[in-house]
């Protein structure tokens, strides 16, 4: 005998909580039903934890969310994975510390920003000036770290994905 | 195991159906190990499939045609016998619990700060030797470029303008295009 689920509303919910919101829905939710029919999704970013994700980290050589095909990029694949994780924030801290990866500090500062919304620990980071190649609206460019840090703290879009409210800078 | 309450309900004894559910659990994962003979775990790594290397290829396909199980055309799992006609279908039968349970794979627990240093203190050591092994190549990039030079000079030699002729100094060109010499 079938059990009636009933409708199955959202994927992937995480097991933790965060300010009260399952951790999954901190991404919105038409991003993350693209990341999820995914097959980088799907091979890379299941069965793994804090520690394994960075084999695929490690290997970013972009920043951007979604292929003008709407294929989701390895980055944003991942950052819905570090959110769906929501690994302790010494994690997240090292993460950001780190010098050899730049990607995987991106993927690290994109995280404080949207997840811990602490400007001091973005700040820090306003002294980096290594490149990045960013893929957004279409379209390649070439950035560095400090500029994504400067667009994080005061846009409200960054690659497509909407920032939340962090408060009034001083 | 039941005993008749003061008011006439049974009442069961939970230790000791816990242990018979226990001694059952064991027999039955012990004899599905049998049946199937998959004691041995046999993890995919999902991250080092290749669902392209049999792009544009053509291979002579015996055996059944329809059907989930066998050999075939598409994806198959040869853990549980399955075919999937994509690889989307077939990395979403990879994550189920069914072939989890099949391949002895186990779920992995969150990582402290301690692993996640051994692993990234590997990646950077990794990183280093293989920028080390980079460089070696680069030795031979200046005898690249050494032929780089005598390639030039001999295209030097071969340009049209370089023939010794006056009427060709004069017009920058010494043919109309014509091969015939």
């Amino acid at each position: 005998m079938s059990v009636n689920r009933g409708i199955i509303v959202d994927r992937e919910l995480s097991s933790r909580k965060h300010k009260g919101v399952n951790s999954t829905e901190l991404a919105e939710k038409i991003v993350r039903e693209r990341v999820f029919d995914s097959l980088y999704w799907k091979l890379n970013c299941f069965n793994v934890n804090a520690a394994t994700i960075l084999n695929r980290c490690v290997e970013l050589r972009c920043v951007g969310s979604f292929e003008q095909s709407g294929r989701p990029f390895p980055f944003l694949c991942l950052f819905v994975k570090l959110i769906q994780m929501l690994p302790p924030s010494e994690i997240i801290e090292f993460y950001l510390q780190q010098h050899e990866f730049k990607y995987l500090k991106v993927l690290a500062l994109l995280y404080v920003r949207i997840v811990e919304r602490d400007q001091d620990t973005l700040r820090q980071h306003l002294s980096d000036y290594r490149k990045i190649i960013l893929f957004e609206n279409g379209a390649w460019s070439l950035t560095t770290v400090d500029v994504i840090v400067d667009r994080l703290l005061t846009e409200d879009f960054f690659i497509g994905l909407t920032l939340p409210f962090m408060g009034a800078s001083e | 195991m039941s005993q008749q309450g003061s008011f006439g309900r049974r009442t069961w004894d939970r230790n000791e159906y816990e242990r018979m559910a226990h001694e059952r659990h064991k027999q039955e994962h012990q004899s599905h190990q049998r049946q199937t003979g998959k004691s041995r775990a046999k993890i995919i790594d999902r991250a080092k499939l290749n669902f392209e290397s049999n792009l544009n290829k053509r291979q002579v396909i015996t055996g059944q045609v329809g059907g989930m199980r066998g050999e075939g055309v598409g994806f198959r799992c040869e853990l549980c016998d399955l075919r999937f006609k994509d690889n989307l279908k077939f990395a979403d039968h990879l994550n189920s619990p069914q072939h989890m349970m099949n391949s002895g794979e186990k779920m992995v627990e969150p990582a402290t700060l301690e692993q996640v240093k051994a692993v990234y203190e590997e990646l950077v050591r990794r990183k280093t030797s293989n920028d080390d092994t980079q460089d070696k190549p680069g030795v031979t990039d200046t005898n690249d470029s050494h032929d780089e030079d005598a390639l030039r000079t001999k295209r030097a030699q071969n340009h049209p303008i370089a023939k010794d002729d006056d009427m060709s100094k004069a017009l920058g060109f010494n043919t109309f295009g014509s091969t015939k010499r």
